[in-house]
């Protein structure tokens, strides 16, 4: 395993698509922050300043919606790590893997564990650069104590922990179809359904249901990330964290173990 | 040793068999050709053995069944080339083989890759910088058999090693397998060029629509095919040790109720002989068989065994 990971670790750093996923986060880090920079500014001379405009173009805010897998960058990202994963099948690398004598089981692992390490990285480059610079440029937003650095924390587990699962759907894709377009389509349905799945858990919320109905939200792996948005980064309850979290967890094993199931018994051309 | 030996090896796709029930032998030190029209299944073969898809029956490498969890180690002395080079075009020939080498656990350095890439006849000041998407077909074919060697294998599968390579392209690859074989590399080589297998191997394999025809050494190939004298007897009894001491032959082939001569024939002691003991012929003729004639000759008949069943 320890090999298989060291040549999947080569072949990413190798990438050229690496280096453009992160010139094309510095990118949208500089972009955003300097355009709401200047919106803020702008603003500020027609309006004046107040809370809810400070909350909102802050260093904060722009963190929390860093994680976002709906916003620029979270759209880029699984692509960037979709091509890369569907590569080693399409130059033909991984047949070179099998042919080794490395297990099936592992090869997926060693994929899936370079592929969400590559996710994770290029994510918290950008939120971390986001919170940096946009404290920097237009504040933190709020006062920065205990509580908001254990908050940070929880949102930074979160959303990694998001862009993992991420990644689990995209090398089950990747290994259960081979194609890097099928499996760029395919994953973004299924953010597309988990968000559809949101909609519907708040739609239910709102009537008068028992209580068990009003809680579905919490096994739907996206919701953490989702509540961190909508709240506007201004809190993040234990319960959702570790609701989703667990939800993400037990989603992501399953993706895995359906993943080598399906690649063990595929043949490979 | 027996490198590899296939029980009943088959492959079912839908309705037709890829590979129908091929019982092969590669013993070690043998550079085994498999010869066969396209689709007769010398990939497939190989894609099964490499572990690249499933497969009915079974098969042993080194002595360790394809059903056994030790396969995976034994799959570590193997090296193969299926079908094309598996190279990742994005990456330089330096970089390919630094991956490969990390897949394999080997530890690889610049003078290592260097020999590795001077063994296969690629320049290195040439194409340092150059992507491998920029190779020539013959280049990444050569980077090809180069990946091959990093692990220093006891066994190496090439499926079509000459795909893209020019006559001196052919001589080079012939010549280093030929190299390698003598320090003990055991070889399995797939090719529609029958000549180079003539020059390579020591033993082929006969594919055709799954089946494996024919198994046979290279040795008695050339004698099946060396210019020849046919005599063929009316009656099969009277083949013996008694006429072929009589006709003082000492190279020559029973086959049936056909005996090959390869000899310099006396056609007057021949039938002298014949006349005194009373013996009745059907023909004699004369002929010279490529291996080409040979192989053709072998595809007609399976075809009309086909027909017949």
């Amino acid at each position: 395993m320890k090999r298989l990971l060291k040549a999947d670790f080569y072949r990413i750093i190798k990438s050229k698509l690496s280096i453009a996923a992160l010139i094309i986060i510095v990118a949208f880090v500089l972009i955003n922050n300097f355009s709401y920079l200047f919106l803020k500014t702008l603003l500020e001379e027609e309006v004046g300043s107040d809370s809810s405009m400070n909350s909102l173009f802050s260093g904060r805010s722009f963190f929390v919606q860093s994680f976002s897998s709906t916003n620029n960058v979270g759209l880029i990202i699984p692509i960037f790590t979709s091509i890369i994963i569907c590569s080693d099948f399409s130059s033909g690398t991984l047949r070179n893997k099998i042919i080794s004598g490395h297990k099936r089981k592992n090869i997926l692992l060693s994929s899936f564990i370079s592929g969400a390490t590559y996710n994770v990285i290029l994510v918290l480059t950008y939120a971390l650069s986001n919170l940096l610079l946009g404290s920097l440029l237009l504040g933190y937003g709020t006062s920065f104590d205990v509580g908001q650095f254990v908050l940070v924390l929880k949102e930074l587990f979160a959303g990694c922990l998001q862009y993992i699962f991420i990644s689990s759907i995209i090398v089950l894709l990747a290994f259960a179809f081979k194609k890097v377009s099928l499996t760029i389509i395919l994953q973004f349905v299924v953010q597309l359904v988990l968000n559809g799945l949101l909609i519907i858990t708040s739609v239910i919320q709102s009537f008068d249901v028992p209580s068990i109905f009003k809680k579905l939200n919490l096994i739907i792996p996206i919701n953490p990330v989702n509540e961190m948005i909508s709240q506007g980064g201004v809190a993040l309850d234990n319960t959702t964290v570790i609701g989703g979290s667990i939800s993400m967890v037990i989603f992501i094993i399953i993706n895995i173990v359906v993943g080598i199931v399906i690649f063990k018994e595929s043949d490979i051309k | 040793m027996t490198i590899l030996k296939t029980y009943d090896l088959s492959k079912r796709y839908k309705t037709y068999y890829a590979l129908d029930k091929v019982n092969m032998t590669i013993e070690e030190g043998d550079i085994y050709g498999f010869v066969g029209e396209n689709g007769a299944g010398k990939t497939t073969l190989i894609r099964a053995i490499t572990g690249l898809i499933s497969s009915y029956g079974s098969y042993e490498l080194f002595g360790v069944s394809s059903k056994s969890e030790q396969i995976y180690e034994k799959r570590r002395l193997v090296s193969s080339i299926v079908e094309s080079a598996s190279i990742n075009k994005s990456m330089t020939a330096q970089e390919n083989i630094r991956l490969q080498a990390f897949a394999h656990g080997t530890k690889i350095d610049d003078e290592r890759i260097s020999s590795l890439l001077n063994k296969v006849g690629l320049d290195e000041k040439k194409i340092a910088k150059k992507k491998a998407k920029d190779f020539s077909l013959g280049m990444r074919q050569r980077l090809g058999i180069a990946l091959c060697l990093i692990n220093n294998p006891k066994f190496i599968i090439l499926d079509e090693p000459m795909n893209g390579l020019d006559p001196s392209g052919f001589i080079e690859v012939r010549e280093l397998i030929l190299s390698l074989a003598s320090q003990g590399i055991t070889f399995l080589i797939s090719s529609h060029i029958l000549g180079e297998l003539d020059k390579i191997c020591n033993k082929v394999g006969f594919l055709s629509h799954g089946k494996l025809l024919e198994e046979i050494s290279m040795e008695e190939l050339h004698k099946k095919t060396r210019s020849n004298t046919k005599i063929t007897f009316r009656k099969i009894d009277d083949i013996n040790e008694n006429i072929i001491e009589k006709l003082n032959l000492h190279d020559y082939r029973i086959e049936g109720n056909n005996l090959f001569v390869y000899d310099q024939i006396d056609i007057n002691l021949i039938m002298r002989v014949l006349v005194s003991e009373n013996i009745e012929l059907e023909s004699i003729t004369s002929s010279s068989e490529s291996i080409e004639d040979y192989y053709f000759k072998i595809m007609r008949e399976a075809q009309q065994n086909e027909k017949i069943a």
